[in-house]
């Protein structure tokens, strides 16, 4: 059987895990993988869900990775929320729920558009955590690894990135 | 191998190295047993507006790695040395000082990860604590910051 490699996010950090499994594994077998090379604490338990990419629905546990089409270095991610709600802030409030495995690029999109933003104003416009001016949520990051255990939901502004002088 | 060319090697093979090759944000020239240590090549995706040919290579120094910051000089693959001022990434908006040709002559970026331009701006660690090095960063920390300054249009929908 063909191996391939994923890179499994997850709650625990912005950066993923590179696992090894069997195309033909199933998303359960692959969870047990994840819990067992240290990328999930505990068990595999039910509310453990896989998502791919993008998608706001969970893949099937009993389905084979290559139902799922999961191919070698795809992302996937990890999550005990099957929606997290992201609120952004900017000159207001804006709410919507995404699945976790949505990249911030996606999350970015979609607040430019509810903010209404013109073209010029939106060119320079990152993400950052509520109350960590700082640090620009990289865009291929998951929304889902910026979620504190046991909530499904993120706080973001909307702004400009801190310049570098001095 | 030495303790810091051994973890720095273990870093290249890490996920956060090779997701971002994976995704074309940057990459070896060539095979990583090329590297003549403490010096590297690293190319790094940019936006064709601000690099034509869309790859800004840098030639980086990790010795010490990772107590010690990197530090990465702008590098013309082609002659093998330092790339001519007047081809340096010319950036505006808030980064538009990392590629400063005016400062070190122009020998290193002008960033909060840089060892060169750590020294002496110590107000940066308050200013930029999610780039102002420290032993827990990998070099994929110093790489997205030079992608960031690179491709400072995070929608391609916004305005160009």
């Amino acid at each position: 059987m063909k191996k391939i490699e994923l890179y499994v996010h997850t709650q625990n950090g912005v950066d993923p895990k590179l696992v090894q499994a069997s195309e033909e594994s199933t998303i359960t077998e692959l969870l047990e993988i994840i819990v067992a090379t240290g990328g999930l604490e505990g068990k595999v338990d039910e509310e453990i869900l896989i998502f791919t990419e993008d998608c706001d629905e969970p893949v099937e546990r009993h389905r084979k990775l290559s139902e799922c089409e999961i191919r070698h270095r795809h992302h996937v991610h990890c999550h005990r929320c099957r929606k997290v709600q992201v609120s952004v802030f900017y000159n207001g409030e804006h709410h919507e729920t995404f699945g976790p495995a949505t990249t911030v690029k996606r999350v970015l999109k979609w607040a430019i558009k509810a903010f209404k933003l013109s073209q010029a104003d939106a060119a320079d416009k990152i993400l950052v955590l509520k109350g960590h001016d700082n640090e620009e949520l990289p865009l291929d990051a998951h929304i889902g690894s910026f979620t504190q255990p046991h909530h499904c939901l993120v706080e973001l502004c909307l702004t400009a990135p801190v310049e570098v002088q001095g | 191998m030495k303790p810091d060319q051994s973890l720095f090697m273990a870093h290249l093979e890490g996920a956060p190295f090779k997701s971002g090759v994976d995704a074309g944000k940057w990459g070896l020239p060539g095979d990583a047993t090329e590297i003549v240590w403490p010096h590297l090549i690293i190319w790094v995706a940019a936006d064709p507006k601000i690099v034509p040919q869309e790859k800004m290579f840098l030639r980086f120094t990790v010795d010490g790695y990772p107590s010690n910051a990197p530090t990465a000089c702008p590098w013309d693959i082609g002659t093998n040395a330092k790339l001519a001022g007047h081809l340096y990434p010319k950036i505006t908006g808030k980064f538009q000082r990392v590629f400063r040709t005016d400062w070190n002559g122009g020998n290193s970026l002008y960033a909060p990860c840089d060892r060169m331009a750590m020294a002496g701006h110590e107000p940066w660690k308050q200013a930029y604590p999610y780039w102002w090095w420290t032993t827990e960063f990998t070099i994929v920390k110093y790489l997205a910051f030079v992608h960031l300054c690179l491709n400072p249009i995070r929608d391609e929908n916004a305005a160009t």
